[in-house]
Order: structure tokens, then sequence, then C-alpha cells
């Protein structure tokens, strides 16, 4: 008969690594929980300043998305994820821009409320190797004008030194677009389009508090490429984009915090050139509530056809008025907020983004650019 | 500009390489904390790659592609 | 059996490690065999030396009580993971006597021969005992939170007795079956000695360390005591061993010394220095464990359980 004290140390004292067992070497292992999550988000495009519209509806996009994951470890070499999502939206668009007696650019917007519908589910699956792991994903969007197939591998190496991860990847979409109404006006009844992309990346541990990830990736987008709604727009059928990407983590210990910051550099033969930095401080308070400050800020160039009105006269030369492709800068806020509850993690954000043109970079800016508030809430279940 | 820049992030993926410490396991506790990942919120992160990629021209940099959709 | 080891002798390789003497006993052809074999075991007690020594400034110990002296967390590896869930079930199975953070009391007192004449402060006392208490900690693996700043964790008392544990798995893992290791009173075997006679161990006299107060067989698993055997002052007639009690800040009065055999020597150690803080229960606490014990008491009374 032993006594409980006896058997608590002991098998405390059996769990202490080398006491009975000698210790394998550690392997890259897929994560040992699985868990479930859900979110529904709210986004909503601010209307279109009244000054600015020429005709239509001031009203512009309101999106509603709800997206669930699934994440679970296969054994002890294999992970499997769902992730699921649908998306719902209504509102008007901008078709057209034209430049009014007074010089400044009116956007007309399409007149009835648009209602859409996407859904888009990714299965993928990785396999863990002694100093590395290797992954595959499905990808299948669908809208009732736009269909995407797409297939990404991804892999990682961790090096000897165990400080250094080298992770590349490559992936290709196949999609295709069937414009509603095409008939009445006068839009491509059905194109395709294709995207293929790659990138590289090196992850370092710095020191003990803070580790760093570089990367550069290529992608390489052929077809029609224009937006087939917009009144007059026609962009070149090939779209090659470059990007630089520098991710830099620091964890702060007396503050229970962790510093993000990510910069990443973009240009593509569009004539676009982009620079995105964000900042987010993770600070965590009695290991259970996480709040997560974040920054960012967006500046981009304008494309070398993007034209402030549309250029109805130029047709058949490359142009477009998509603000999109405009000279422009944006600045958001968000807040996050985690808590933990045993297996379950609620999560509240929000995020404010105020685009501006006097923000922007090189090139003509547009008047159609976009506000938006967007509100998240969410749970997961780990088990 | 462009040419800087992809030389510029060549030397810097190389130069990151030379710059750091050995630390030994027993003290990468910190590092590998969920809030220390590099993505520690992959719906979140999901989402707001699709928002900004159907809000502003640029796109990329964050792994993977995930698929295209026709809000751009 | 002796025909199959009959080239192999009986080496005692020493090294000096965690602030004591320390001895590996095993049998080889030669004395450099012994010593390539103790080879991984030095190394092994080297690393837990470094890691969790108070008195080295790079420790992870230290940077773990910088933590624990500012405020805030600290994420740790698997091992100190276990080694603070191992220190929970001690301050648990103890009724929260036996306590890593109550190191911080030792500032009240001084235990070096003619250390103190008198007895501490009891404000200082008071204030220290604010900063003690596991309760105070915020554990869960890995991370580990200080919300009380002006904390201090010490693992005396587990390290030295878990380096021990470790050994002999070394030693066994490499197919030594017939070894003794002994880190300064912690000692644990892998087996008996060549030949099937179990090692003699002695057990030293808490008021002479020098003279053997009992010899001990030990043929399997780990023996480890807890006592006064060097550090105790006499304040007004009264012997203060170095053991405190977490919840008064003063050291027990009652036992002197506790040995106890046990599998684990880790276990071994902590059931001696529960025992020890249990006094005067010290006794009662032992027997309810079933394993073998002797405890000297602060008169020099034996009670003989190692025959069990």
């Amino acid at each position: 008969m032993h006594s409980k004290t006896l058997l608590a140390l002991t098998s405390s004292a059996l769990a202490l690594p080398g006491v009975i067992a000698t210790s394998s070497a550690k392997a890259d292992t897929p994560p040992a929980e699985s868990v479930l999550s859900y979110r529904a988000s709210s986004y909503k495009e601010d209307d279109l300043d009244a000054s600015l519209l020429l005709a239509g509806s001031a009203e512009r996009y309101d999106i509603k998305i709800h997206q669930l994951r699934y994440a679970a470890p296969v054994g002890d070499k294999y992970s499997f994820s769902l992730d699921s999502s649908y998306e719902s939206m209504s509102g008007a668009s901008p078709w057209y821009t034209v430049e009014s007696v007074n010089g400044d650019a009116k956007v007309a917007m399409s007149g009835a409320t648009i209602y859409e519908k996407r859904r888009d589910i990714t299965a993928a699956g990785r396999r863990y190797f002694d100093n590395g792991n290797l992954g595959i994903s499905l990808t299948i969007s669908d809208e009732n004008d736009y269909r995407s197939n797409s297939l990404a591998i991804d892999g990682s190496v961790t090096l000897a030194n165990n400080s250094t991860t080298i992770i590349g990847g490559a992936s290709y979409s196949d999609d295709e677009l069937s414009p509603t109404d095409a008939l009445l006006f006068n839009r491509i009844p059905s194109a395709t389009k294709a995207n293929s992309s790659a990138f590289v990346s090196v992850t370092q541990i710095l020191n003990q508090f803070s580790i760093i990830q570089s990367g550069i990736s290529t992608a390489r987008a052929s077809g029609f490429l224009s937006d087939p709604y917009k009144l007059v727009d026609r962009r070149p059928e090939e779209r090659n984009q470059f990007t630089w990407t520098t991710s830099w983590r620091r964890y702060f210990r007396p503050q229970t915090s962790a510093l993000h910051a990510n910069y990443r550099y973009y240009d593509d033969d569009f004539g676009v050139s982009s620079h995105t930095l964000d900042l987010s401080l993770h600070k965590t308070f009695k290991r259970t509530i996480t709040v997560v400050p974040s920054l960012r800020y967006y500046q981009q160039d304008a494309a070398s056809f993007f034209t402030p009105a549309s250029d109805f006269l130029q047709a058949t030369d490359f142009n477009s008025a998509d603000f999109r492709l405009s000279s422009y800068g944006a600045l958001s806020a968000g807040l996050k907020l985690n808590a933990r509850v045993g297996k379950y993690t609620f999560v509240l954000s929000g995020e404010r983004y105020r685009a501006d043109a006097s923000l922007g970079g090189a090139g003509e800016s547009s008047p159609g650019l976009i506000n938006f508030t967007r509100l998240s809430a969410g749970i997961d279940f780990t088990f | 500009m462009n040419n800087a820049f992809r030389t510029v992030s060549l030397l810097v993926l190389l130069c990151g390489l030379a710059a750091c410490e050995a630390v030994p396991a027993y003290q990468r506790g910190d590092l590998a904390r969920t809030e220390m990942a590099f993505d520690p919120d992959p719906l979140e992160s999901r989402l707001n790659q699709h928002i900004y990629f159907s809000k502003e021209a640029s796109t990329g940099g964050n792994g993977v592609a995930a698929g295209g959709c026709g809000c751009n | 059996m002796s025909e199959t080891h009959a080239a192999l002798t009986l080496f005692d390789v020493d090294f000096q490690a965690m602030g004591t003497r320390c001895t590996i006993s095993l049998y080889a052809q030669s004395s450099e065999h012994a010593r390539s074999l103790s080879e991984a075991v030095i190394t092994d007690v080297a690393r837990l030396e470094s890691k969790y020594s108070r008195y080295l400034p790079d420790s992870l110990l230290n940077e773990i009580n910088s933590v624990a002296n500012a405020g805030g967390a600290i994420t740790v590896d698997e091992e100190t993971a276990a080694l603070l869930d191992y220190a929970q079930s001690c301050y648990v199975e103890s009724d929260g006597l036996f306590d890593i953070t109550s190191g911080l009391l030792r500032r009240a007192w001084n235990f070096q021969p003619e250390g103190q004449t008198e007895l501490p402060d009891p404000d200082v006392l008071a204030a220290l005992l604010q900063r003690v208490g596991w309760d105070k900690l915020d554990w869960e693996a890995p991370l580990l939170i200080f919300d009380t700043p002006g904390m201090e964790l010490d693992f005396g008392g587990v390290v030295k007795e878990y380096a021990a544990d470790r050994a002999a798995a070394l030693l066994k893992g490499a197919g030594v079956d017939h070894a003794l290791i002994n880190l300064g009173g912690d000692i644990c075997v892998t087996g008996p000695r060549i030949g099937g006679d179990p090692w003699r161990v002695a057990i030293s006299d808490p008021s002479n360390p020098e003279s053997p107060l009992r010899l001990v067989d030990l043929s399997h698993g780990a023996l480890a005591s807890s006592g006064s055997y060097a550090r105790c002052i006499e304040i007004e007639g009264i012997k203060y061993g170095h053991l405190l009690n977490p919840r008064t800040g003063f050291p027990f009065v009652g036992t002197a010394a506790a040995t106890v055999l046990a599998d684990q020597c880790v276990v071994a150690g902590s059931l001696a220095t529960i025992a020890m803080l249990k006094a005067p229960d010290a006794l009662q606490f032992l027997e309810q464990m079933a394993l073998p014990f002797l405890v000297v008491d602060q008169n020099g009374a034996i009670v003989d359980r190692l025959i069990h």
C-alpha cells in the first residue's frame, strides 16, 4: 500500500526528462491539438461623398463573411486543415468616372443594388519530417460570375544550426469569368485568367527574444485582367509582380508583450509599386486575455495606364479608372481582443481603414477611394 | 528603383544569416509563444488578405497565394 | 557471472560539481575506460549546474529570477517545466511546506558558523514573507507568471537529486548495470555491484559529518538525505537548522536529519526534506510512505527504519 503522496511525487519525478527513458531527438511535428474556429465578420464601405457622385447609388458595399476552420493532427507525422468561407455582399460599385465641367472627376455608380455571394473552400495536408515539412493545398472559390481553382505546395527545411529555416512554395490558379448581363451591357461574356506564383523566404532566430523572416515572391497573371463591369477598362493581358517582405517579432518579458512589425515592398509591370508597413502589439494579461492594437500604413503609385476619368475616346489603348490602380495611401487602425476560457477562446476585433489621395505615391489619384469599417467576432475551440 | 529594391532585399536575406547568436533550446520558450508566431491567427490573416486584395493593387508576400476571386 | 567480468576492476571517478564532491563508481577495464563512461554523466551534471545554479550569473535560474524580481512572465523549456511541475507536486503534497520560493527567507538568517547570535527582526521577516509562496505564482506550463515582484526561485533540494537520477539513467542506457553515482550525498545506483553484492553507503552523523552513523546496503534505487549536517546555528540555547518554514520564516526545530531510500533520488530527497519540514511529525509522515528511512532528532536520538 503506497501513500498518495509517494504516488504523486513518483509520477511527477518520472515525468522529468531523462529519469527513465533517454530522450529522442526533436523532429518537426504537427500541432498537438485540434482546433475548430468560427468567425463572423461584417465590413461596410463608407458611402461615396455626394459631391463626387454623378449617377447611381452613393451606397457602396456592405459585406458579411462567415469563416470556418478545422485543423487537426493526423498521427504524429501529418496534419490536415479545412478552411471555408461564405461571403455575401450588397451595394453598388463604381461603373465609370468622368471629368466634370470644373475639372473634378465624378463617379457614376452602378445603378441598382448588386447582390453577390461567394463561397470558397481550402483543403490542406502537411507531412512533417525530422527537419522540416511539406504541404499541399487545394482551393475552390465560387461566385455566380467567377470561379477559381488553385493548387499550392510549400515546404520548409530547418538547417543544422537549428536557428535558420528556409521556406519555399509555389501556387497556380485557373480562373474563369462569366460576367452577368453581358449582352445587355456589352460586357465580355466569358474569359479566363491564370495566376502562378513562387516564393522563398528565410526565418532566422536572432536571439532569445527576436526572430526575423525575409522573403521574396514573384507572380505572373495572364489572360483577361480587365474589370468586365467597368464601362471602360482595358488592361494588359499579362502582369508580373514582385514582392519583398520582412517580418520581425520581438518578445518583451516584463510587459508580457510581443511586438510584430511587417514590411512589404511590391511592384509590377502595370507600373504599380507600393510600400506596406504594419505594426501590432500583442499584450497578454494573466495568460488568458490578449489585447492587440495595430496600425497599418499603405502607399501605392498609380498604374502607368491609370486615368482619373474614364477615357471613352482612347478605349482601344490600355486605360483604367479603377481607383485601385490610382495613386493613394491608406491608414488603418485595428484592435483585437482574445479571451481564453478553458478550451474556448473568444475573439472580437475591429478595424477602421481610411484611404487618402494625399498619402499616395507617384501618379494621379481617383475620386472613388474607399474607407471601410470591419467588425469581427468569433470563437476557437481547442481539443 | 525596382532593381535597387531587388538587390537590397537579397542582401538583407543574406546578411540576416550572419547577424545572429546561437540560442540554446531551453531559451527558446518565448520565441515559441503563440503571439510570437508569424501568423498567430490564420483566419484573421486570410480575411485581411482577402479584403486588402479587393481594395488595393498589391498582392502577395504572405506565403503561397490563396485562390483568386472576382473582387479584383 | 564473475568469470565474464574477471577483467573488470572497480574505479572511482571523482569530480567536483554543484558545489560538492561527486563520485561515480563503476566497473571498467581501465581507468581511461571508466573516465570515458563517466564523461557523459559529468557533462550532464555540469549542464544542469550551469542551467540551474544560483551562483552562476548566466544561468537560466538567474534569468528566471530576474523576471521574478521585476515581475512579468517567462516561457520555460520542457525540462524546467517538468521541474516546476515536480516542485508544485512537492508543494501540494507537503501542504505548502516544501516551497521553492522560500529561499528568499535566508536573507534574514545567517547560517555560517557563528553567523548569528540573535533572532531576525520580525519586520524584516514579515516583509520577506510577503514575497514568498508558491501560490503567489501563476504556473501553467510553459508560461510562468510572477504577479508579485521581488520573488525568487531556488531549485536546491531538487536539481542535484534530479541530476543523480539522470546520471543513473544515462549509465544504464549505456549498458552500465553496476554503478553508483554519489553527488554529495545524493546517491543513485544502476544495480548491485558485480557479483550481486549491494553497495555499502555511509549515512553520516548530523553532529559529526565525518563519522558514519550507519552503513546502508543499496542494490537498486536511490538514497538522499536532508538535514543540518553542515549549516546550523545556536541562538539562546536552541539549535536552528537551515530549512525554513515558508509560513513563519523560522527554521524547523526538532529533527536534525532525515535519510530516505526510494526508487528515484529526487523523490527520496524531497521526502527527506518534507519530513524535516514536518517536524515534529517527521516520523509519522515517513511511516506513511512505507519506505526505508532514518531520522535523527535534535538530541541525537536515532530512529532507524532502514531495514524495511
